[in-house]
């Protein structure tokens, strides 16, 4: 049996994960007091949170939740009605280079081919063997040469994944990239992405309404209510994690019983 | 053999018309003063190219098409973009430009003559006039139309205005931009025969209402094929180029039908 340590923190400061093999390159980010509305309704409430490098951040929550609305704060692409956000001590303002998102679509443009599609999330006049070796990451670099179209939704979304490697971030924000994948090919690419963030050390933060996923992928899951924190957990379960695991099956339980509101 | 059959299979209507119509001509059933026989054209031609006549005023007509087609469409290109990227410029101009769309640009010919008289710029302003709303509205459409979540997505990687512009709003609305210039480019042609026909002191419209004058049959009908055969042209390089500029598209990719 893994000894998964089963607890709910009651405060979110927390220790840096149990030792990631890379030397963590990863951004601390913190929120404090953040709130985001739009006219008189209140999408985000007070958030305080913080990561520290190299962590692995999930946030789970129902639609509406407002986990999305966060994930675009942290990325700069919108910015908060009240409160600070801080990444690497310094205030956010816009987006950042060392910050780079994955959309649940791949959003890949469509009129260039792979490697160059890469090459996107890298500074004008770096070589395309750049972009070979990340797609070699990915698993994709027999198909520097294909254009979108011809790939598979999986496929794109290694591609996505490659083009925010590139530049080597130091923070990476994954808003539900797996959702519209199918049950199969989430699951390796759940796989991949942890592979990753272990060797690049990034910190990250995945949105997904897949509570598996979060208890498979993360440090430190957090539950997203109304616009609130409303839980932490903490998972330190060693890695790489099975696929299938008894506490892990019963910490997933735990959480959707939560987001259900069908609590005790 | 089958390709070959795909091939020769669009050029058979147009065969068979020409072959009815010489029979007929050949027959005394089609008056010659009215429709001359397709021989008679050809002979026209022959006459004509090797005088030089026919190459001075296809050049002549060519050009003027094309100064009208460059002037008209960069302008329209211009705006279009401008209307589409910029929400101000958008409601300052567009209205405008809406209006005066409605109006047919053929009907202001009376006018143009006031202003330009029947020199080179009158033509040149009817082109251009004509070749402008099609690009200026297709690119307009095209750029407002861009994936916003591919804007997004360049934004949060950091792109500069002019890298936003140049790798994902141009070629995001390239396919509609494309589908104005091959309409602007009929508009082109149309303009410029009614144009020539009215006022022309050269080009292929004077050839053939000079022609008229002397009850030469023969040389109008040629100016007519003429005509035709710069129109398909025309149509031909804007899909060569669809095919190359959006080689990625799966509707446009090499080897599918457009």
């Amino acid at each position: 049996m893994t000894a998964l340590a089963l607890g709910r923190a009651a405060e979110d400061r927390v220790a840096p994960p149990a030792a990631p093999p890379a030397p963590p390159h990863g951004s601390a980010l913190r929120l404090a007091g953040v709130v985001k509305s739009f006219g008189s309704t209140v999408i985000l409430d007070d958030i305080a949170l913080d990561v520290a490098p190299g962590e692995f951040l999930a946030i789970v929550g129902r639609s509406g939740s407002g986990k999305s609305t966060l994930l675009r704060l942290i990325a700069g692409l919108d910015r908060p009605s009240a409160g600070r956000i801080e990444l690497d001590g310094r205030r956010l303002d816009g987006s950042v280079a060392a910050t780079r998102m994955m959309f649940q679509e791949a959003r890949l443009l469509p009129w260039r081919r792979i490697g160059q599609n890469v090459l996107v999330g890298a500074p004008p006049g770096t070589p395309q063997a750049a972009a070979q070796a990340v797609l070699h990451q990915v698993g994709l670099a027999d198909r520097a040469t294909a254009w979108p179209a011809e790939l598979s939704g999986g496929q794109r979304q290694r591609v996505a994944l490659a083009r925010a490697l590139i530049s080597r971030p130091r923070l990476m924000l994954l808003d539900e990239p797996l959702g519209a994948l199918d049950a199969l090919t989430r699951l390796d690419m759940q796989d991949l992405i942890a592979r990753i963030w272990r060797s690049e050390g990034f910190s990250a933060i995945l949105v997904t309404h897949d509570v598996a996923e979060a208890v498979r992928l993360a440090d430190r899951v957090v539950v997203l209510e109304n616009g609130r924190i409303a839980e932490t957990w903490r998972i330190a379960a060693p890695r790489p994690r099975p696929r299938t695991d008894a506490a892990a099956a019963a910490l997933e339980a735990a959480i959707l019983a939560r987001l259900l509101g069908r609590e005790g | 053999m089958r390709r070959l059959a795909a091939r020769a299979l669009p050029w058979l209507v147009p065969a068979l018309l020409v072959a009815l119509w010489q029979l007929g001509a050949a027959g005394g059933l089609i008056a010659a003063r009215l429709l001359p026989a397709p021989s008679d054209v050809a002979l026209a031609f022959w006459r004509l190219a090797l005088s030089g006549e026919l190459w001075q005023d296809m050049a002549v007509s060519t050009a003027r098409a094309f100064a009208g087609f460059v002037l008209g469409g960069s302008i329209g290109f211009a705006l279009g973009v401008l209307n589409g990227s910029s929400r101000a410029a958008s409601l300052l101009l567009d209205g405008t430009l809406q209006m005066l769309r409605n109006i047919p640009h053929l009907a202001m010919i009376p006018l143009v003559i006031l202003w330009f008289g029947i020199d080179e710029s009158a033509k040149l302003f009817l082109v251009a006039v004509g070749v402008f709303f099609p690009i200026y509205l297709n690119t307009y459409h095209g750029v407002r139309t861009v994936d916003a979540g591919l804007v997004e997505m360049a934004e949060s990687y950091g792109l500069d205005r002019w890298r936003l512009f140049r790798q994902v709003v141009l070629p995001g609305a390239l396919p509609s931009i494309l589908v104005g210039f091959r309409y602007g480019l009929g508009i082109m042609w149309l303009t410029l025969i009614v144009a020539e026909t009215i006022s022309a002191s050269s080009g292929i419209g004077y050839m053939t209402m000079n022609a008229r004058e002397f009850l030469e049959t023969d040389v109008v009908v040629l100016g007519i094929v003429i005509y035709a055969l710069l129109g398909k042209a025309a149509d031909g390089a804007a899909r060569w180029l669809e095919r190359r500029c959006l080689a990625w598209h799966p509707a446009f990719a090499a080897g599918a039908a457009s």
